[in-house]
C-alpha cells in the first residue's frame, strides 16, 4: 500500500526504491542476518582471501611450470586443474562445513530458543542457512571465474566441460549444504556434534577430490561429453542431487519443528519420490539405451530399495498414535483419509508407505518385464520388498507392544540395520565352526543378498529354503504387526470422523450468527 | 478473556518430577511474581508455557490458544525472555532488533517503525549501532525485552529478568515491567530473590519442588496463612512495662522485641485497634510509633516453604 502511493509514473528513483524495498521484505531474515554478520566478522573474508591468493601462486606456479618444460599445448589444462582444485575445496568443503557450524552454533552460542519461538517456520530457518553459504559460493565462483576464463583463452580446454563442471559443482555444492545443515540439526550436545562434524568433514573432502576427479576428467577428454552412457549417468545424477537435497530439507525441518507437529509426512512423501524416481529412470533406460538389459531395472530398483530402507526403519518406529495437532490435519473425507493413511506418521503407517512402494514398484516393473518377457525381474522386486517388509517390520513390530520412550526408539532404529548384520554373519561364523563351506561363503538361506543373487538368475533350487524361511517371516511380521495395523486405520477413521464433526459444528455456529439479526 | 492459564502441567525429567500439576492463571494487565528456590521448577513451568517443552500432562492455553494444538499461533500471542540467551557476535543493536521484526513477518515502514518504538520504550535508541557484544548485562536485558515486545503479545514470560543486575537496572527494569503492565499486557515474572518482585507485581505464585504452594494476591495469601496482623509499637517507656500493659489487651499475642519496641501478633479490626491504642495512651505507656500490616514478600514466602528449605 505505503510502496504503491510512493511510486507515482515516471518517478523512476521511487519506483525503484519501492521495488527494492520490497525485494528486501522478501528475503529470507536468516539469509539477511548471516550475511551481516559474514561480511562484519573475520572469518569468510580471510578464507576467501586466503584461497584467491592460493589459487593465483598455483595458477602461476603452473605457468611457470610450463614455461621451463616447454610444453604449451597443456597449460590450459594444467591451469584449469589447478584454479578449479582449490575452488572445489572451498565450495565443496568450506561453504558447507560454514553451513553445518552456522546451524551448529545457534545451539552453542544459545540463540536457538529465541528462533524457534519467533513466527520463522523450520523451513526458514534451514532455507536461510543453505542461501547463506550459497551466497558465499557464489563469491567464490565470481573471484575464480577471471582464472577459469584465462583457462579457456589459454586453449586446449572445451568450454562445454567448463560449463558442465561449474553447473554440476554449483548443484553438488547446494546440495552439500543441505545435508550439512540437516547433519547439523541431528545432535546438540558437545561429544555428538564433534562426531557429527568429523563425520561431514571426512564425507566432504573426498568429495572435493572427487570433483576435481571428474573435471579434471572432462578437460582432458572432453569427448566423453558426446558418449550417450556419460550422458545418461550425468542426467540421472543430476535428478537424484536435488532428491538427495530435498531429503535433506525435509530432515532438516523436521528435526527444527515443534514435536507436536507433523515431522514425518513430508520425508515419506521424498521416500516415495525416490521411489518413482528411480522406477522412472529404470522404465526410461530399459525400454531405450539398456534394452533388455534386465541387470540395469534390478539395480536401480534396489538402489531405490536401498535409499528408502533407511526412511522405512524411521517411520516404522514412530509412535503409533498421533499427535495432538496431527489429530486435527486428517482430512475430512473417508476416502481421502484413507488414501492418505501411508503418508500419516505412526509406525504402522510406515509400514502401509513401504507396501505402498512395494506394489508401485511392481505395478511399474511388471509390464517392462512382461514387455521382454524377463520375469526374473518381478521375481526380484517381489521378494526385495517382501525381505525389506520382514527386516523393518518384525523388530519393529514386536517393539511397538513395549517400547514407548525415544530413546527405546533409537535403540530400536539401531538394532535393525544389527540384526539383518547378525542374519548374515553369523551362519557364516556357524559354518566356520561346523564347516561348511557354503555358510562360510555367505551362502546360505538367511543371507537375503544371496537368496536374491539366486532369484536373479532363476536359480530356484538354491533359493528354496531361504523362500521357506521368508514366507515364515512375512507370516511372522503379519501377526506381530495385525494390532497396530488395525488400530492405525481405525484412528485416521476416527480423526476424520472427529473433522467432520468439528466441521459441521463451525458451520452450524456461523449459520446461527449469520440468521442472528443485524445490529 | 484470562491472557495465560496453567492447567494442570506436570514434567518429569528421567525420575525427577520437575513440574507436578501446577495450575493457576493471569489476568490482562497484571503482574504475576513467579518465586520459588533454585530448582523449584520455575523455568520449566515458563518453558512449557513459551512452546520450548512439552508438558506429559496438562496444558497452557495463551491468550485462548493452546500451545500444544497450536504451538506457531501461541507463539505470536507469547513473548518470552529466558533466563539466559545467547546473542549474535558481530551484530548491532539495531540490526539485531531488525533480524527479529523480519521474522516476525514485519515489513517496510511498519518494520522500521516497530524498531524504533521498542528502542525508544527501553532507551536504546542512541545505543542502536552498539555492537551487541559490548553491551554490559543490564543494557542485554533491555534490548532481550525490546526483542519480546516487537511483535506485541498480549503475554509475556520474563524467567529471572533481574538476576546479576546492578540497582540501578533493577530500579529501571521495573519500571519498564510496570509499563507494560499498565498497556494491559499480562506479566509473569520468575525471581528465587523476593525483594526483586515485591515491588512490582500484584500477585505471586509460589513454587518448591515442582507444587504450586500458594497462588494470588500478595495481601490475601498473607491472611490465608496467618489470621492475624503483625504490629510494631515503640514508646517512652521501658520494654518490660510496654510489654506488661500489652498483654493485659485481649487479641495480643506473641510479643517479642524487634529495634527499640516490640513486635506482637493482633487479632482484630481497625476499630479495636484504634481503641487499643487510645487504651496505650491512657495508661500512660506514650507511644511514638504504632504501626504494622505490612505485608512482606519474604516472609510469606519463608512461612510457605519453611520446611522444605534446608
Ligand atoms: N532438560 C532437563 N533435563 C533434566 N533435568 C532438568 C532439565 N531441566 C530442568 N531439570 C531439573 O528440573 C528441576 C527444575 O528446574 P528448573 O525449572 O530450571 O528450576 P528453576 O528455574 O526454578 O530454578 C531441577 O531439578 C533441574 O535440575
Ligand atoms: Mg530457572
Amino acid at each position: 500500500m505505503t510502496s504503491e502511493t510512493l511510486s507515482k509514473p515516471g518517478d523512476e528513483p521511487a519506483a525503484l526504491g519501492a521495488f527494492l524495498a520490497r525485494a528486501d521484505d522478501r528475503l529470507n531474515p536468516i539469509l539477511v542476518k548471516e550475511v551481516r554478520q559474514a561480511l562484519r566478522g573475520r572469518y569468510f573474508r580471510n578464507l576467501f582471501w586466503l584461497t584467491v591468493v592460493l589459487a593465483t601462486a598455483l595458477g602461476v606456479f603452473m605457468i611457470v611450470l610450463a614455461n621451463v618444460d616447454g610444453d604449451l599445448d597443456e597449460l590450459g589444462t594444467n591451469f584449469f586443474m589447478a584454479t578449479f582444485g582449490v575452488l572445489s575445496f572451498a565450495v565443496h568443503t568450506f561453504v558447507p562445513f560454514w553451513a553445518f557450524q552456522s546451524m551448529g552454533a545457534e545451539w552453542e552460542e544459545n540463540t536457538f530458543d529465541l528462533l524457534v519461538i519467533s513466527d520463522l517456520r523450520p523451513k526458514q530457518l534451514v532455507v536461510g542457512k543453505v542461501l547463506a553459504a550459497t551466497v558465499q559460493a557464489l563469491l567464490y565462483y565470481s573471484a575464480f571465474s577471471p582464472f577459469l576464463v584465462s583457462t579457456f583463452l589459454m586453449g586446449g580446454v572445451d568450454i562445454l566441460a567448463i560449463g558442465l563442471a561449474i553447473g554440476l559443482s554449483i548443484l553438488v555444492s547446494t546440495t552439500l549444504s543441505f545435508l550439512a545443515v540437516a547433519l547439523s540439526t541431528l545432535g546438540r550436545t558437545k561429544i555428538v556434534r564433534a562426531a557429527l562434524a568429523m563425520l561431514l568433514a571426512c564425507a566432504l573432502l573426498p568429495v572435493s577430490a572427487g570433483a576435481i576427479g571428474f573435471a579434471t576428467m572432462l578437460v582432458q577428454a572432453p569427448n566423453v561429453l558426446r558418449d550417450r552412457d556419460f550422458q545418461y549417468a550425468v542426467a540421472m545424477f543430476g535428478s537424484v542431487l536435488p532428491i538427495v537435497a530435498l531429503f535433506a530439507f525435509a530432515i532438516g525441518c523436521a528435526r527444527l519443528a515443534h514435536e507436536e507437529e507433523n515431522r514425518s509426512s513430508a520425508l515419506r512423501v521424498l521416500a516415495s519420490a525416490i521411489t518413482v524416481v528411480t522406477l522412472a529412470w529404470a522404465a526410461v533406460g530399459y525400454t531405450t539405451f539398456f534394452r533388455g538389459e534386465e541387470q540395469f531395472v534390478i539395480a536401480l530398483v534396489g538402489a531405490g530399495c536401498a535409499l528408502a530402507m533407511v526412511a522405512y526403519v524411521f517411520f516404522a518406529t514412530e509412535p503409533e498414535p498421533f499427535g495432538r495437532r496431527v489429530a486435527r490435519q486428517v482430512p475430512s473425507s473417508r476416502t481421502l483419509a484413507l488414501c492418505s493413511l501411508p503418508w500419516l506418521p505412526g509406525g504402522a503407517r510406515g509400514l502401509a508407505l513401504l507396501i505402498g512402494n512395494a506394489l508401485l514398484t511392481l505395478l511399474v516393473v511388471g509390464p517392462l518385464a512382461l514387455l521382454e518377457g524377463d520375469e526374473s525381474i518381478v521375481v526380484f522386486t517381489l521378494a526385495l520388498y517382501l525381505y525389506a517388509l520382514v527386516v523393518v517390520g518384525l523388530p519393529s513390530g514386536i517393539a511397538s507392544y513395549f517400547v514407548r520412550t525415544l530413546r527405546g526408539r533409537t535403540a530400536v532404529r539401531v538394532a535393525i540395520p544389527l540384526l539383518l548384520g547378525l542374519a548374515i554373519f553369523l551362519p557364516s561364523i556357524a559354518g566356520m565352526l561346523l564347516d561348511v563351506h557354503a555358510w562360510m561363503e555367505l551362502e546360505h538361506p538367511l543371507d537375503p543378498f544371496w537368496v536374491l543373487a539366486c532369484l536373479v538368475d532363476l536359480n530356484l533350487a538354491d533359493a528354496g529354503p531361504g523362500l521357506a524361511l521368508l514366507a515364515i517371516g512375512v507370516v511372522l511380521t503379519a501377526i506381530v504387526n495385525a494390532k497396530r495395523v488395525g488400530n492405525a486405520v481405525a484412528e485416521v477413521l476416527r480423526c476424520s470422523a472427529e473433522r467432520r464433526a468439528r466441521e459441521a459444528a463451525a458451520a452450524q455456529a456461523t449459520h446461527t450468527t449469520d440468521a442472528a439479526p443485524q445490529r | 478473556m484470562t491472557a495465560l492459564e496453567v492447567r494442570g502441567i506436570t514434567k518429569t525429567f528421567r525420575s525427577l518430577k520437575a513440574v507436578d500439576d501446577v495450575s493457576f492463571t493471569v489476568e490482562p494487565g497484571s503482574i504475576c511474581g513467579f518465586i520459588g528456590p533454585n530448582g523449584a521448577g520455575k523455568t520449566t513451568t515458563m518453558r512449557i508455557c513459551a512452546t520450548l517443552e512439552l508438558p506429559d500432562h496438562g496444558d497452557v492455553i495463551v491468550d485462548g490458544v493452546s500451545v500444544l494444538e497450536d504451538p506457531r499461533r501461541a507463539r505470536r500471542k507469547l513473548g518470552f525472555m529466558p533466563d539466559n540467551y545467547g546473542a549474535y557476535p558481530q551484530t548491532t543493536i539495531r540490526e539485531y532488533l531488525d533480524f527479529y521484526a523480519r521474522a516476525y513477518g514485519l515489513t517496510g515502514k511498519a518494520r522500521k517503525k516497530t524498531v524504533d518504538q521498542v528502542m525508544a520504550f527501553t532507551s536504546l535508541g542512541p545505543l542502536e549501532e552498539k555492537l551487541i557484544n559490548t553491551l554490559s548485562k543490564g543494557m542485554k536485558q533491555r534490548l532481550c525485552l525490546a526483542k519480546t515486545m516487537l511483535h506485541d503479545p498480549a503475554v509475556l514470560i520474563l524467567d529471572e529478568p533481574a538476576a546479576g543486575l546492578d540497582p540501578r537496572a533493577r530500579v529501571e527494569l521495573r519500571e519498564l515491567v510496570k509499563a507494560l503492565g499498565a498497556m494491559g499486557k499480562a506479566l509473569l515474572i520468575s525471581s528465587h530473590i523476593l525483594t526483586e518482585l515485591a515491588e512490582m507485581c500484584d500477585g505471586v505464585a509460589v513454587i518448591e519442588s515442582g507444587k504450586l504452594l500458594a497462588r494470588g494476591r500478595v495481601g490475601e495469601i498473607q491472611r490465608s496463612l496467618q489470621p492475624h496482623a503483625t504490629m510494631y509499637v515503640r514508646a517512652l517507656c521501658d520494654l518490660a512495662t510496654l510489654e506488661k500493659a500489652l498483654l493485659e489487651e485481649p487479641g495480643i499475642a506473641n510479643v517479642r522485641g524487634e529495634r527499640q519496641g516490640l513486635v506482637f501478633d493482633y487479632t482484630g479490626d481497625d476499630e479495636a485497634l484504634a481503641r487499643l491504642l487510645e487504651r496505650l495512651v491512657a495508661r500512660g505507656v506514650k507511644p511514638v510509633e504504632f504501626a504494622g500490616g505490612e505485608v512482606k514478600l519474604e516472609d510469606i514466602f519463608m512461612s510457605l516453604t519453611q520446611g522444605t528449605l534446608q
